[in-house]
């Protein structure tokens, strides 16, 4: 088994669903936390931008990219959902196949991370509704694109140590 | 090849460090008489753990600031996941022993490196200041987790 590839399907997964990692959990009548680690990709004018959506700090009006905007969601949403499922699986077949299945996905993430850095800041009305520059952006980044860093960086060691079944 | 018990627990115990506050126990009629509190140090009523610390019931964390603020936080609390992560990879099945060894020894090393920096705050505060300062279960909890991965590297040793 690829236990880095793992790794990297796991973040994967993590940071197209979740807003926030709990910290300091705590058992009251269900669980509960004092704090979190917030997964935005980046945020402008009190909105928070993530993988799967948009949060508006000031109205809490939370949407994700179905609603905002279809590309978002296919590049953004949708790209490391299958991501997060092909890495899973992947890591787990020690073949050829398995070994392109994580070439797959550092490709994939590749592209979420050039989506974000540069086609958001040079499209930003038409893809996410506000406008945001490169500086706007770069000084604004979040939790969220620091682990989709990691993550591409993990996808890239996995392919180098993925194991190979030897007849 | 079997899971590696000892270097499983000490990983499962490093994480619980890494993320969980307390933990309810001792329970009658449905509710906890006491909770188990994983803080390292406790100063002047302020409960520090590996993610931040806990004031008057409401808890604050450095490491949600943006970067590049939060990076000591987040290298501190690395030195807890990590040897989680860690212990917990070294000790699949499948794994390769030589791999897995070193892999221990890096657990050895940051829980060192954990304990250094919180006796250091602590004779610092004690001998520098007025305020009370106490170790909290989870400082003694990282001497179980160093323990066990010490354990660990002699097992493999052995084998």
């Amino acid at each position: 088994m690829n236990k880095i590839g793992f790794c990297s399907g796991i973040l994967s997964i993590i940071i197209s669903f979740l807003q926030s990692i709990p910290l300091g959990i705590y058992f009251d009548s269900g669980i509960s936390s004092y704090t979190s680690i917030s997964l935005s990709m980046f945020s402008n004018n009190n909105v928070d931008f993530f993988i799967w959506g948009t949060i508006d700090q000031t109205t809490l009006v939370v949407q994700s990219w179905l609603e905002v905007n279809l590309i978002s969601f296919f590049m953004l949403n949708l790209f490391m959902i299958i991501t997060g499922i092909i890495t899973i699986v992947g890591s787990t077949i020690e073949r050829m196949s398995g070994k392109a299945i994580m070439s797959l996905n550092s490709l994939l993430i590749l592209i979420v991370i050039i989506y974000i850095s540069f086609f958001i800041p040079l499209n930003s009305i038409e893809l996410i509704g506000i406008t945001i520059d490169f500086m706007g952006l770069f000084t604004s980044l979040g939790n969220g694109y620091y682990i989709l860093i990691i993550n591409i960086i993990l996808a890239l060691v996995a392919i180098r140590s993925h194991p190979l079944e030897t007849e | 090849m079997k899971l590696r018990k000892t270097g499983f627990a000490a990983g499962f115990l490093s994480i619980i460090l890494a993320f969980i506050a307390g933990v309810p126990f001792s329970f009658s009629n449905e509710t906890a008489n006491s909770i188990l509190n994983f803080s390292i140090l406790i100063i002047n009523n302020v409960e520090y753990f590996s993610w931040g610390y806990i004031s008057n019931n409401v808890g604050y964390t450095s490491l949600g600031f943006n970067s590049i603020e939060n990076l000591i936080a987040i290298s501190i609390w690395l030195l807890f996941a990590l040897p989680g992560l860690f212990g917990i990879m070294a000790s699949s099945p499948k794994s390769i022993p030589e791999h897995s060894k070193k892999l221990f020894k890096l657990n050895v090393l940051f829980i060192f490196l954990i304990l250094f920096i919180y006796t250091l705050n602590w004779i610092l505060i004690i001998f520098t200041s007025s305020s009370s300062a106490f170790f909290g279960f989870g400082y003694y909890f990282l001497y179980i987790i160093l323990v066990l991965n010490i354990i660990s590297i002699k097992i493999l040793k052995k084998s």
